[in-house]
């Protein structure tokens, strides 16, 4: 495969005229015509959005407004980064990415300054040859075809000798999406034992993790971060596992070692924030959130939520001044903002509360009520279960059942969610308000579970199907009824030999992705899907 | 934030900053260059911008270091190309002066930190330019559980006195002899960040160069 740089389309990103200038010039020495210029992020932005390009390549600093990271966050969380476009960043360091984790954006390659022209098609060079041997294999995963992106993944294995290892890196991270974890497993090892590589240590890791292995998950990622303590990613894998077992303190302190690391990831520091926060460490809260707000400046994680949580924070701690100036520059930042304006007069709401003036608060939780049933789309789940929980703070429990009590049906296979709201029972004194209601509805879910399942086993196909269909109306969030939608319309796609039925599967799997149903728990039952689709869509080898 | 942490930003931040500038003054020296047909007072200057940005380089990879704010990134390489990365920096700056630089590459794959590797391997063509007459050689091959990466030059060799000392000794550096010294501790720097099942990277000098001058060997596992 051999590159051919004189028909690529590049986006050139660069705030300072001369050096604009003078790449642009590097670049017409290497034959590239098609470039467009762009002084800053909002420029490149609208030129990304107006078509697409071979290669972006940004200068770090962009002046004031988005740097170029902040640039690339934005355009892969719109999705307008197509994945055959190899995006570099010229900055002055050589290697910034050595402190950055799985919570933050990479780009292809960081290019440092100075450079020529021919170190520039060197690196244009080998960054698309990748994007192109990488092109049908994320083709495949975009398709939601895992069975193709693996086939395509082992054929490049068993011919390509120069880039095997970062092939097998892929294969293995293809059977972790399919919860091949015995696959998955031999490949680290195979690697491992040709050389000590901390990501395929990782990988050993996570596969203990999602067997179940707790222990030894956690024993691998502290032995990881003893060797190499800069692998950010470690530190965000042996938060979660924290996390996941409950150990909440031991999560947190997890991550102030990593944000004191590298403080400049917005996620890491927002799950710094919400873990200290759910601990009662209201000051590292209080640094924490700051510091999201700080950093969400000019990002597309710029939330009215990490606002309403520092004002939050700062009422519990009793500063209610600070809380309200926090809440002023909420609502400066998200004018006309509804759903923000609902988080700012919940937490006024507290704060009032806290200086004992109740004709005040009720004042502002009623107008978060009026507001909330003005507005038509519907409200996260975790502004709900805030205005439920203010509701019961202001003695109106009724009401706070209301809003609760929906809430728990359509998430009760939400693991996380649901401990939240055990948290907030706990926290608020609820003397089981909620957990009758919690166990009724898994007994009910079990037990439609049950229902479906003697059906199908009786050969009553469709009736199962329905039975399952009609939950989903009701609970249009729960995890495990969509899941068992999909697995009968997979049997009913072995059997009829119906097209429209891989059409209808297939847009179920979207919503599972959409509802946030993990990879893992999808993957096996994309294999299978792939293996019945009709045979003219399929790719040709 | 402790003020600690304000340090490195600062040093990061303003390296970026004097990094723009040597990009400009490097950039203008080239449109001199071509005006002015390769008149060597500007190659000079090509030269003296290229070392002023690699002490930088390596200022900063050495205070990380220092600074536990440093670890190899390694990853499965060609060596091939991590031989023409380091030609492609140096082309331009080697034809001014009339140097010939001749690569020649039998080892295949090599884990390392690309970059860092790179850094290195252009400190010592930007030290062999200094002294070399019309020729580098730059190899690579492997060489029992390690490969060997070595640059020859045409000069006048090593002074014996710096021959006597082992250069992977911090101790016995003898700082004084400047530029070469500093880029020979850096380089060794390198090499032991690079370690595979015990054994570690290093490196060695002497003047067995096949062009008769000087012979920098880099060894990594």
């Amino acid at each position: 495969m051999t590159i051919n740089l004189t028909d690529k389309k590049i986006l050139l990103i660069e705030d300072n005229p001369f050096m604009r200038r003078s790449i642009c010039s590097m670049l017409y020495t290497l034959d590239i015509e098609h470039v467009v210029e762009a002084n800053n992020a909002g420029k490149a932005l609208a030129a990304i959005r107006k078509r697409s390009f071979d290669v972006i390549l940004a200068d770090y600093n962009l002046g004031d407004g988005k740097n170029s990271l902040q640039l690339l966050e934005e355009i892969r969380t719109q999705n307008l980064l197509p994945f055959k476009t190899v995006f570099i960043i010229i900055s002055g360091e050589q290697t910034p990415q050595m402190v950055l984790g799985a919570m933050d954006v990479k780009p292809d390659e960081y290019l440092a300054k100075p450079f020529n022209a021919h170190q520039l098609s060197i690196r244009l060079k080998r960054n698309l040859l990748l994007k192109q041997l990488f092109y049908p294999i994320n083709q495949a995963i975009s398709d939601n075809n895992f069975a193709q992106a693996i086939h395509h993944c082992d054929q490049l294995l068993s011919q390509n000798k120069q880039h095997h290892l970062i092939l097998l890196r892929k294969r293995a991270e293809l059977a972790l999406a399919i919860d091949d974890l015995k696959k998955a497993e031999e490949i680290y090892l195979q690697i491992l034992q040709r050389r000590e590589l901390p990501w395929a240590r990782l990988g050993l890791g996570i596969i203990a993790f999602r067997a179940g292995r707790t222990e030894q998950a956690i024993d691998i990622f502290n032995k990881i971060l003893q060797k190499t303590p800069l692998f950010m990613e470690c530190y965000d894998w042996l938060s979660q596992i924290y996390q996941h077992i409950g150990q909440t303190e031991k999560a947190e302190h997890i991550l102030l070692k990593a944000v004191e690391l590298s403080p400049n990831a917005i996620l890491r520091q927002k799950k710094l924030g919400t873990t200290a926060y759910h601990n009662q460490h209201l000051e590292h809260a209080e640094n924490a959130f700051k510091q999201v707000i700080k950093l969400g400046k000019n990002s597309i994680h710029k939330n009215s939520e990490d606002f309403a949580a520092l004002a939050k924070t700062h009422n519990d701690n009793n500063k209610t001044d600070e809380a309200l100036n926090v809440l002023n520059a909420l609502r400066n930042e998200f004018r006309h903002d509804s759903e923000a304006e609902i988080r700012a007069l919940l937490v006024e709401s507290e704060v009032h509360l806290h200086r004992k003036a109740p004709k005040q608060a009720d004042d502002s939780l009623n107008k978060a009520l009026d507001l909330s049933q003005s507005i038509e789309k519907s409200l996260p789940k975790e502004l709900l279960l805030e205005l439920s929980k203010t509701c019961f703070l202001h003695k109106k429990e009724s009401l706070g059942m209301e809003i609760l009590s929906p809430l728990i049906k359509n998430h009760i296979d939400d693991e996380s969610f649901i401990a939240e709201i055990q948290h907030m029972q706990k926290q608020l004194d609820l003397k089981g308000f909620s957990d009758n209601l919690i166990k009724q509805t898994k007994k009910e879910l079990i037990d439609l579970n049950n229902r479906g399942v003697a059906l199908f086993d009786q050969g009553k196909i469709e009736e199962a199907l329905n039975l399952f269909e009609d939950a989903l109306e009701r609970m249009p969030h729960n995890h495990t009824i969509l899941l068992n939608i999909i697995k009968i319309q997979l049997f009913k796609l072995k059997t009829e030999n119906n097209q429209q039925n891989y059409q209808k599967i297939q847009t179920q799997l979207r919503l599972a992705q959409e509802l946030g149903i993990p990879q893992q728990k999808l993957g096996q039952l994309q294999i299978e899907i792939n293996r019945l689709q009709p045979k003219h869509e399929k790719y040709a080898d | 934030m402790p003020t600690k942490n304000h340090f490195p930003t600062l040093l990061a931040s303003t390296i970026h900053d004097i990094k723009n500038s040597l990009s400009v003054v490097l950039q203008l020296t080239r449109i001199f260059s071509s005006k002015y047909k390769n008149d060597p007072d500007l190659t000079q200057l090509e030269f003296e911008t290229h070392r002023i940005n690699n002490s930088l380089m390596q200022l900063l990879v050495m205070y990380k270091i220092d600074h536990n704010k440093f670890q190899a990134d390694i990853d499965e390489h060609p060596v091939c190309d991590i031989l023409a990365d380091v030609r492609a920096q140096h082309i331009l700056l080697l034809e001014g002066r009339h140097i010939s630089l001749s690569i020649q590459c039998k080892a295949d794959l090599l884990f390392c930190d690309n970059t860092l590797v790179c850094n290195a391997l252009s400190t010592l063509l930007n030290n062999a330019q200094r002294y070399s007459r019309s020729s580098i050689f730059l190899s690579a091959y492997p060489d029992g559980d390690f490969t060997c990466l070595a640059i020859e030059d045409d000069g006048e060799g090593y002074p014996a006195a710096m021959l006597e000392n082992d250069p992977n000794d911090l101790n016995k550096l003898d700082w004084i002899s400047g530029n070469t010294g500093l880029g020979l501790h850096f380089v060794s720097t390198i090499a032991a960040l690079h370690e595979n099942k015990g054994r570690q990277g290093y490196i060695k000098i002497d003047n067995d160069s096949r062009l008769g001058g000087a012979r920098f060997r880099l060894f990594l596992p």
